[in-house]
């Protein structure tokens, strides 16, 4: 069922991209991708865009679970994009505002900040399944490059996690704790080794400039 | 290509009726009606030199003289139209059709001419609705006539299809911000635009690009290696369109235009898709055919690449476009695009002065020099003030336009609302990114400090401190292309670290370990080069030189 409609939505795209008609098709999968944790940002930003063509189809309660969706794709730049298609005049409507400012929180590193102004938004903003889940992923992911180690109580305000949470967490990700100290994999940017910037010059591009001299 | 659509729409075929200037139905009516005598009128007076330049420019039309045609329309069309059409109009179609013998493919491409004159004798202000109205008849008269295959057998110059296309757009900025501006209009003026939400609908804008690009075959051509899949005989049945240039222009520079009128509406990522099959070898591409084509290339792509935050590849983009101007200055300053294309480079170093500050790169030492000349140190820009950053995008940004139109039930001025909505997510980007070029240049000081301490001397919160550590880690991080792949310019959604200084924490202690920069070989092997050969005397076009360098100097 699930994929049916994608191809079905893939399928318009390609033939139909700038036609008001598939909305009420697009509305539908953005629906769907709530509901079962899916995403599909290219079929997402056809619709902002056919609302930008057709600001009387404006559909508010879309765009924000659009918006959310795009939340959950950080680091990508798919809120971004998505905003850049929201003219003015809808970009005032609650919930937009709200939901920008979550992603400035998550975009500043505001993560203690974030999870309190979700929790006070609750019931303004869409549920998305999985929704944690995805920020934590994005969230761990930078973390993980900006620490080698850190304090317990501090990845629990980080991530908004309980204790027990935590410990589940740090199972899943296989991670080693020592001391309330935990232990992050290494990755290319959290070691002490220099970044090496190095040119690199192809022989294709070399070789008229020398065949010439020669 | 993305959102192509070829469905079976008819497209428009003949001289646009309603424009009131049709010529066509007229053809040999008897001399008693009245248009007819207006048409012979209008002719009667018209002066002998721009006569003659029209019987002289159509004959060479007719013997595909494309060569001498580029001079007529770069030179002698620009010259006649200052000495005789200063302050008016060329005579009308109608008039002409009788000093041209009624032809009308001919007479297409004669309205588009004085169309683009006209407008450019507004200046600042606007055509009224009725003549915006008939230039876009005639455009889609002039693009059915591409697309019913009319063209074929005809040949044009490329620099006059870069411009028909170029200016399609530009018109169609034109409109969209003349009718988002109501305060002004009368009455009866709004009853006429809300009447006529065709002229210039973004959607048949869209289609007729999409429909050229498609119609000329030239993404199968560009991806086979530049030659036509199927017969260059017009006869045959898998007769190929791009085995004629006037089509694979056209097509061609109809990317050009999608890119940019996706920019223009704030969709930067579709912008860079309809890319994804361009080649952007210089020697090769169609895009270096025409300067001003070429620096449009490079500052749509650029821009886009700015908006979505790829600094660096942004900054690559605008360095190598930049590089080239070097290399064409002296060809160029008599060309009739030659302040357009000077508009745009400065537009270019502007936003590369942007993208250096935010994303502290490599650049060309004479990309650099000329930054220095414009901007003077361009650290102070970094350390700087906002509005200074907004008065340079401000300045170098593409006239943004809303798409639809306005609501016209209530009278305001919308025209600046598309470009103050991406004013200000900018602004609200570089608020964001202020704070980090100072934080980089504390932590550059240290090999390793206590995150308290660092946050003391910055006078900031520790937890705030921490959360510009993380912001710094997420926002140095950015989608890039991949450079060693099959398209440089835009290919890649690799997520890199594209900041020079590393640093990480360890609990409390942030530790910093700065960038190596190698020594960079390429520009010294291209100095040792030129000096070879002014040693040795041989002579080296200079475009073969510098473009060569121009690659190097951009890795």
């Amino acid at each position: 069922m699930g994929s049916s409609l994608q191809d079905e939505v893939e399928g318009l795209l390609q033939s139909q991209r700038y036609d008001p008609s598939i909305i009420p098709k697009l509305e539908e999968y953005v629906q769907h991708q709530v509901t079962i944790g899916s995403y599909d940002s290219d079929a997402n930003l056809a619709l902002l865009k056919l609302y930008q063509f057709y600001p009387e189809l404006y559909n508010a309660g879309v765009v924000a679970k659009v918006l959310m969706l795009a939340l959950t794709a950080l680091p990508s730049t798919d809120f971004l994009c998505s905003q850049y298609l929201i003219s003015s005049k809808f970009q005032n409507q609650e919930p937009v505002p709200k939901l920008v400012n979550l992603l400035e929180l998550l975009e500043g590193g505001k993560y203690i900040e974030f999870w309190a102004s979700k929790e006070s938004y609750k019931d303004r903003v869409p549920a998305v399944k999985d929704f944690d889940k995805s920020i934590r992923r994005f969230m761990f992911g930078v973390i993980k490059r900006t620490y080698i180690a850190v304090a317990r109580e501090e990845l629990m305000g980080l991530l908004n996690l309980k204790d027990e949470e935590l410990t589940a967490f740090i199972s899943d990700e296989q991670l080693t704790e020592a001391d309330g100290l935990i232990k992050l994999p290494p990755t290319k940017e959290n070691q002490p080794k220099p970044v090496k910037v190095t040119e690199a010059i192809s022989f294709r591009e070399v070789a008229p400039t020398l065949f010439k001299v020669m | 290509m993305a959102g192509a659509n070829d469905g079976p729409m008819s497209w428009r075929r003949g001289l646009a009726e309603e424009t009131g200037m049709g010529a066509g139905d007229e053809r040999g009516g008897g001399a008693q009606d009245p248009k007819v005598a207006a048409a012979l009128e209008e002719l009667s007076r018209m002066e002998e030199e721009p006569k003659q330049f029209l019987l002289y420019f159509r004959a060479r039309f007719r013997e595909h003289a494309v060569e001498e045609m580029h001079t007529l329309y770069e030179d002698n069309f620009v010259k006649i139209s200052e000495r005789y059409y200063k302050s008016s109009a060329w005579p009308s179609a109608a008039a002409v059709s009788y000093l041209v013998d009624h032809d009308e493919p001919f007479l297409l491409l004669y309205k588009e001419l004085t169309f683009r004159h006209m407008y450019t004798l507004y200046g600042k202000s606007q055509p009224s609705i009725r003549e915006q109205a008939n230039a876009w008849g005639n455009y889609c008269d002039l693009f059915g006539a591409f697309l019913n295959g009319d063209m074929v057998g005809l040949e044009l110059p490329a620099a006059w299809l870069w411009d028909m296309v170029d200016e399609f757009i530009y018109q169609f900025e034109i409109w969209c911000q003349y009718r988002a501006a109501l305060k002004e209009k009368s009455e009866e003026e709004i009853a006429v635009l809300r009447e006529n939400d065709q002229i210039w609908n973004v959607n048949d804008v869209l289609q007729y690009l999409h429909a050229l690009v498609n119609k000329s075959n030239i993404c199968p051509w560009m991806l086979n290696d530049h030659q036509p899949i199927g017969s260059s005989d017009p006869k045959s049945k898998d007769f190929d369109l791009s085995s004629l240039a006037v089509y694979r222009y056209i097509g061609f520079f109809s990317i050009v235009g999608l890119l940019r009128i996706n920019c223009l509406i704030g969709d930067y990522r579709l912008a860079l898709m309809v890319l994804q099959s361009l080649d952007f070898n210089p020697s090769t591409s169609l895009f270096t055919h025409v300067t001003a084509c070429h620096f449009s290339v490079y500052y749509f792509m650029g821009f886009a690449h700015m908006m979505l935050r790829r600094y660096e590849d942004a900054g690559r983009v605008f360095g190598t476009a930049l590089l080239h101007v070097g290399r064409i200055k002296q060809s160029h300053v008599r060309s009739y695009q030659y302040e357009q294309v000077n508009k745009r480079v400065d537009q270019m170093l502007a936003l590369l002065a942007i993208c250096i500050t935010f994303q502290p790169q490599y650049v060309d030492e004479s990309t650099m020099s000329l930054l220095k000349d414009k901007f003077g140190d361009i650290k102070s820009l970094r350390t700087g003030e906002e509005s200074t950053v907004m008065g340079l995008f401000t300045y170098a940004s593409p006239k943004f336009v809303t798409p639809a139109p306005p609501n016209y039930d209530v009278i305001d001025d919308y025209h600046m609302d598309a470009a103050n909505l991406q004013q200000k997510m900018f602004m609200a980007e570089i608020k964001q990114q202020l704070i980090l070029p100072e934080i980089r240049s504390y932590l550059s000081l240290y090999t390793s400090i206590e995150v308290k301490k660092l946050a003391d001397l910055m006078e900031i919160e520790e937890e705030m401190f921490r959360s510009h550590l993380l912001s710094l880690k997420h926002k140095s991080y950015s989608a890039r292309a991949d450079i060693s792949g099959e398209n440089p310019m835009i290919q890649g959604t690799d997520v890199k670290p594209t900041s020079e200084l590393g640093f990480y924490i360890n609990k409390n202690v942030v530790h910093v370990g700065d960038a190596k920069v190698e020594t960079r070989f390429g520009e010294f092997f291209v100095k040792q080069i030129e000096r070879l050969n002014q040693m040795s005397r041989i002579q080296i076009p200079r475009d073969v030189f510098h473009g060569a360098k121009g690659n190097l100097a951009t890795r």
